[in-house]
């Protein structure tokens, strides 16, 4: 084992990539992932730290430095079983975290050299697993006979009832679309996170015993009450998600070529229109195209307009180290070949007699004082409008909770912005038995975000079902 | 001979018919069965006229051109026998849309049709934008139907490759049967049953494959309204442009019609000479070949095991870069027939004067359009214009590079591969089986940013650093090599022989095998052992 | 997978289709559509919810076959599965007692207020249901309207059977004889539904309309199927299907539902070549 000095001259380890040249021609992933030569030595980098700040950092507490460690002794699988004891998926966190904000942002190491690589680790360990068929299913304590309804097959959802299936309790996850995986299926593309990859999870909770119901709509084929009152549910979870979208609210926004990133994305990555005609969706197929935005879901929507054939440029208001966008993403997208308009923001879009779009028009911005997210605000200077010649523009620029269940559920207490009022600490909503997590309550965030409060809500509903009160704070908020 | 045709003195020529003569003198006259490229039928009876000294209303196509006729075209009367006679058609075509009175507000609205599966108004009809019922009933002024029309809700036929037929559209004018055993000499279709149980058929309800039919395509050419269909096509309405050109799917090298849509989209192509059928490949296998989803759009280049889209300079400049050091009898270039004069000439002027290459190897596709060749020994580097050389040979090379129209085993194994502009997306001269000059005209755009075989070569000598290639078009080269005076195969004496007879047709070209990107072919090649003992007299 | 029970093609290019649906029946209500799924690969295309028993947990659909996708649907037979099939969605109609509800149809439409008419009628209102059809064979469900309306009256395009012309004509010549209509709703193609919101708005009747655009995933998450009405754009999806007729900008969505008219034409134009086996399969089976 080398000695502190020595790991620290240990570079990070690069990972092995598609060419940018190459990949906009396929949806294949990008990074290919580590082997196990560069999966130990970049393990070796870590001085597993006794009270490491990674593992404070990341929202569900894994414990990084034991699985580190393992992954340094060669014991693959065994650092894939330690991570899955606080991440139900591995795989698909090991590809989409925003890492340099979480554990990497912690790590002692990236104080003065770049931080240990523990999202590619992770990753590295989940694949192996997989791959070597190696996947255990563990030992499931007595029913309990206590039945959980999961609305929501996203994130949350999927990690709730990974949870809530491992203490014995029946599950069942209703979803409203054909297949499970919410965001992970419809919102990120192929080439970030492979289908194939949700699907094996998803399998695996079917293989643990939870019961997965498609083409479900709670809020319309039951009611939350209903499966509670009528359904024999003992505890509902809601974990609907942020699927509306939002527009800009621009005049032309109507026309045919502005398209929200969710409707892009699900047709690329859900109904796979790339694969048009073998796939009956077709995809949108344009030239020159305009994202606006500069978050996770802009990058996604630039690199797959890309892939289609398109000439991309992305259109957001402020600058670039205000872009919320993971730092991995908009580098790959830059080398790619994403060209970025930054501070400008678009005005309106032009179009044709015919309703398509011909061109947007925006404006130019300058960065003036902070707002409330701290961020300097972006001010627009008067007189800079410029017109760009454009056939699509998809818009990127966040979405807002999904209102069906809390417009049929009377008693769910909600925000002025539509989400759903829980505890920071149990995830208890205001109906008793019902709690909730993911972006249904936080708004649009991320995919650990969603499983640190299923992780949450499960333990929260787990005592619940073993008799204990848990507290209603939306009784007690205004 | 002299007539007087509503007031105007005509002159008719000897055997003309009253219709024909007035035609020519620019008296239109409604009609439906009557066709110019078939003998008389009359059938319809919408161009009947009066004839000072005949009797009722003779019909117009059926009566010859007599001296000293006075002939009225167009009276109130006739308008109305006329009126009548459309209405009685109609009794059994789905008709509501032409009496409608929102009929123009809603041609406004939305001017394409749905593409229903059963037609049950023009709101429904591929032939919506083309329809010679539709333009009748304009000029007729039709606005009621005084007696119910019936829907007699005959299957609809969509189980043969390429033609869709929806009998309940038919209104039994004949031009179908007409023109079937005109230009085949027998009747593939016919009139089946009697009275009004009469429809076209085949005998003893056979397929259209199964009784022998040769899909010609010709009776969709002459069908009035949307009941017989060519399936590719049926949906896009009236196609843009029309351009005149020859196929060169084969060295009969008729000449065809390829018709666009305003995306430049060839969606058809039609014989010219309605006198003889073309075959099934002119006819229909265009474009869906030119319109593959596998077509090659973009230059690529070999980066380690994978081939990478590049703009066409750096393409180039690779191909340049590799091929120098193979100037010599290292080098082979295999072409076949199937490209222009214009193209072959480039090429060859490349391999003899840019590669100093003894190898330029053109192939002449055997009866069934296969083009396959081996390589000297001693070659090294090969430059292919399609598959046509064994795979294991072309492992051996040390350099490949291949322009072709579709993606190919052989196209996996280059190190360049760029994309090419076939059939009716160039312009340029061929030479048909007799050793006649053909011209061919572009029509259509090549995906992507594919080009013609000539350009490609021209711009890849010129990289190389090469005077005496600058071509701005296939016409230049077509001056200097004198390949002057090509006329387009209009008229034929005789059909051509895959027309007639299936196993003379050929089944690849430029050495892709059509089936493989022709549905239709596919499906049709599928039936052909039933074809040959099926055969119907006629 | 659901099970086709029934299919018939009641009309010519209209085909009734009944599905088991149990977690759909059971909450259907006037107003509502499905999205369906053919197979795994097919488009998520809406249909109306017409009809629904609850008991026997079946729906309803009339559909025609006017593209690839409603093509694969029609072809299907009845013991056939479909893959995926999910509703009741969008918001129900209201229904209360208003007074006089007319109820104006064509095409797949008489079939889509078969449900309303009945509900309406329930509800204590007189109803009116007036269907049209290009002509008198291209009429179906006269019995089962019959008996949900109070007044049943049928027009052809082309005169062949009872009044000739448009079923928003007798709803305009109803309002010119001073009869009063307290709501009327109008379902048909994009055409007679603006021609329906033209002709009740000088007398201003309520008139609601069941908006069709294009749709992706039906729940509300992509906006495909965003439609302007007034100053708002709003999701057919979920804040319609049925909007007020006086305030939908019709050309806008007349242009967007063929936004992808030339990818729907090659898609029957390529995949129709392999339809040949799959018709004579079809053909000699049936």
């Amino acid at each position: 084992m080398a000695t502190v000095t020595k790991k620290k001259e240990i570079p990070r380890q690069p990972m092995p990539e598609q060419d940018p040249e190459d990949r906009v021609g396929n949806f294949d992933e990008v990074p290919y992932g580590f082997t196990e030569e560069l999966a130990t030595l970049e393990a070796q980098r870590c001085i597993l730290c006794k009270n490491a700040k990674c593992v404070a950092a990341c929202p569900v507490n894994i414990d990084i430095p034991g699985f580190v460690a393992l992954i340094q002794q060669g014991k693959f699988l065994e650092a894939a079983r330690r991570i899955k004891q606080d991440n139900a998926l591995p795989a698909v966190c090991g590809r989409v975290c925003p890492q340099e904000e979480q554990c990497e942002g912690s790590c002692v190491i990236g104080i003065k050299h770049a931080p240990v690589a523990i999202g590619r680790l992770e990753r590295f360990a989940a694949d192996y697993e997989r791959r070597m068929g190696a996947v255990t299913i563990p030992e499931i304590p007595p029913k309990t006979g206590k039945r959980v309804a999961v609305v929501g097959a996203g994130p949350a959802g999927l990690t709730v009832a990974g949870d809530m299936i491992l203490k014995g309790h029946e599950v069942t996850v209703f979803e409203a679309l054909q297949g499970p995986g919410g965001v992970l299926m419809y919102g990120i593309p192929e080439f970030r996170l492979p289908k194939e990859i949700v699907r094996a999870e998803v399998d695996y909770l079917k293989q643990l015993g939870v019961e997965f119901v498609m083409d479900y709509v709670v809020g319309r084929n039951s009611t939350i009450r209903e499966l509670l009152d009528e359904e024999g549910y003992h505890t509902v979870f809601i974990g609907t998600g942020a699927g509306l979208p939002s527009f800009m609210e621009v005049p032309g926004e109507n026309l045919i070529g502005v398209y929200s990133a969710n409707e892009y994305l699900t047709r690329a990555n859900l109904m796979k229109a790339y694969l048009f005609p073998e796939y009956d969706t077709p995809p949108i197929r344009r030239q020159r195209v305009a994202v606006i935005g500069g978050g996770n879901v802009a990058m996604d929507s630039a690199r797959t307009a890309l892939r289609l054939g398109g000439d991309v440029t992305v259109v957001y208001r402020r600058a670039r180290e205000q872009m919320p966008a993971r730092a991995e993403e908009v580098h790959h997208a830059e080398q790619e070949g994403v060209k970025f308009m930054l501070l400008n923001n678009p005005t309106r879009v032009v179009g044709d007699q015919h309703h398509r779009v011909v061109g947007m028009e925006c404006i130019r911005m300058e960065l003036g004082e902070p707002d409330d997210s701290g961020r300097r605000r972006p001010v627009a200077v008067k007189g800079s409008e410029f017109v760009m010649d454009l056939d699509t523009v998809i818009v990127a620029i966040g979405n807002k909770p999904n209102p069906l269940v809390p417009r049929t559920t009377p008693e769910l207490k909600t925000t002025k912005w539509g989400t759903v009022v829980a505890d920071a600490k149990t995830m208890a909503t205001s109906i008793p038995g019902v709690f909730a997590g993911g972006d249904i309550v936080s708004g649009a965030a991320t995919v650990i975000l969603a499983m640190g409060q299923a992780r949450l809500a499960a333990r929260a509903m787990d005592a619940y079902l073993h008799g204990d009160s848990v507290a209603n704070p939306a009784a007690d908020s205004p | 001979m002299q007539l007087n045709i509503d007031n105007q003195t005509v002159t008719a020529r000897s055997g003309e018919s009253v219709l024909q003569c007035a035609s020519r003198h620019g008296i239109a006259i409604p009609r439906l069965c009557s066709h110019s490229s078939l003998p008389a039928f009359g059938a319809c009876r919408l161009c009947i006229v009066e004839i000072d000294g005949m009797r009722g209303t003779p019909a117009s196509c059926a009566t010859p051109a007599v001296e000293g006729m006075v002939v009225r075209t167009n009276t109130e009367a006739l308008r109305d026998l006329r009126r009548g006679i459309l209405q009685l058609i109609l009794l059994e075509h789905p008709s509501a849309c032409l009496v409608c009175d929102k009929h123009d507000l809603c041609d406004e609205f939305r001017p394409a049709a749905a593409k229903a599966g059963r037609t049950t108004g023009c709101h429904t009809c591929n032939n919506k934008a083309v329809c010679d019922v539709r333009v009748l009933a304009d000029e007729l002024e039709l606005t009621d139907l005084p007696v119910p029309p019936v829907y007699r809700n005959l299957p609809l036929e969509r189980s043969d490759p390429f033609i869709d037929r929806d009998l309940n559209l038919c209104i039994l004018c004949g031009r179908c049967v007409r023109i079937c055993k005109a230009q085949h000499g027998r009747g593939t279709i016919d009139f089946v049953g009697r009275g009004s149980q009469t429809r076209i058929g085949e005998a003893f309800g056979r397929s259209l494959s199964e009784a022998g039919c040769r899909f010609c395509g010709s009776c969709i050419d002459v069908c009035p309204t949307g009941s017989l269909a060519d399936r590719y096509a049926k949906w896009y309405g009236a196609p843009s442009r029309f351009t005149a050109t020859t196929c060169t799917l084969c060295d009969a090298a008729c000449a065809v019609t390829v018709h666009t849509t305003a995306h430049e989209r060839a969606v058809a192509a039609r014989g010219v000479d309605p006198r003889v059928p073309i075959c099934v490949l002119g006819r229909f296998a265009i474009p869906e070949f030119l319109n593959g989803t596998r077509r090659l759009k973009t230059p690529q280049i070999r980066v380690g095991s994978r081939l990478r889209d590049v703009p066409w300079q750096q393409a180039l400049a690779r191909a340049a870069e590799h091929l120098r050091p193979f100037v010599g009898d290292g080098f082979a270039l295999v072409c076949d027939t199937t490209n222009t004069l214009e193209d072959r000439y480039v090429l060859y002027k490349f391999t003899r004067d840019v590669m100093r290459s003894p190898h330029y190897i053109e192939l002449q596709p055997d009866a069934r359009g296969v083009s396959r060749a081996g390589l000297p020994d001693g070659v090294r580097a090969a430059l292919l214009t399609g598959p046509f050389v064994d795979h294991e040979r072309l492992q051996q090379l040390d350099l490949l590079i291949v322009q072709d129209c579709y993606a190919t085993a052989t196209s996996e194994l280059a190190t360049v591969s760029l994309p090419v502009a076939v059939l009716s997306e160039v312009a340029g001269t061929w030479v048909d089986g007799d050793g006649r000059m053909r011209p061919l005209r572009k029509a259509c755009r090549g995906p992507g940013t594919a080009k013609p075989d000539w350009e490609i070569i021209s711009e890849l000598a010129r990289t190389m650093g090469e005077t005496g290639f600058e071509y701005e078009s296939a016409a230049t080269i077509a001056r200097d090599i004198g390949a002057v005076g090509a006329r387009l195969r209009i008229r034929q004496t005789e059909a051509p022989i895959a027309a007639t007879d299936p196993s003379r047709r050929r089944t690849h070209f430029r050495g892709h095998c059509l089936d493989d990107h022709v549905g239709g072919l596919s499906e049709l090649n599928g039936v052909e052992p039933a074809l040959a003992t099926a055969a119907v007299g006629g | 997978m659901f099970e086709i029970t029934k299919k018939r093609e009641v009309a010519p290019n209209v085909h009734e289709i009944v599905i088991h649906a149990p977690a759909v029946a059971k909450k259907a209500r006037p107003g509502q559509f499905i999205i369906l799924m053919v197979d795994e690969k097919s488009e998520r295309v809406p249909y109306t919810l017409c009809d629904w028993d609850r008991e026997a947990g079946t729906v309803t659909l009339v559909v025609q076959e006017v593209g690839q996708s409603s093509r694969k649907l029609v072809l299907l037979r009845a013991g056939d599965q479909v893959a995926h099939l999910v509703g009741p969605l969008g918001v129900p109609l209201e229904i209360e007692r208003f007074g006089t509800v007319a109820l104006a149809a064509g095409c797949y439409g008489i079939g889509a207020i078969l449900g309303i008419a009945r509900a309406m009628k329930a509800a204590g209102n007189r109803v009116i249901a007036i269907v049209e059809a290009d002509s008198h064979y291209l009429h179906y469900f006269r019995a089962e309207l019959e008996a949900a309306a109070d007044e049943f009256i049928q027009t052809t395009i082309d005169g062949s059977e009872n009044i000739k012309g448009h079923s928003i004509d007798v709803v305009k010549r109803k309002l010119e004889n001073g009869e009063s209509l307290d709501r009327v709703i109008a379902v048909g193609c994009l055409f007679m539904m603006m021609l329906a919101g033209n002709v009740t708005k000088p007398f201003g009747v309520k008139t609601l309309v069941a908006l069709n655009p294009i749709m992706l995933d039906g729940t509300g998450m992509c906006g495909a199927c965003r439609v302007a009405v007034g100053e708002q754009t709003l999701f057919a999806c979920v804040d319609g299907p049925f909007f007020d007729a006086h305030q939908v900008d019709w050309s806008e969505l007349r242009d967007r539902r063929v936004a992808y008219s030339d990818d729907e034409i090659q898609a029957v134009a390529r995949t129709d070549v392999a339809a040949p086996r799959r018709e004579r399969a079809h053909a000699r089976t049936a």
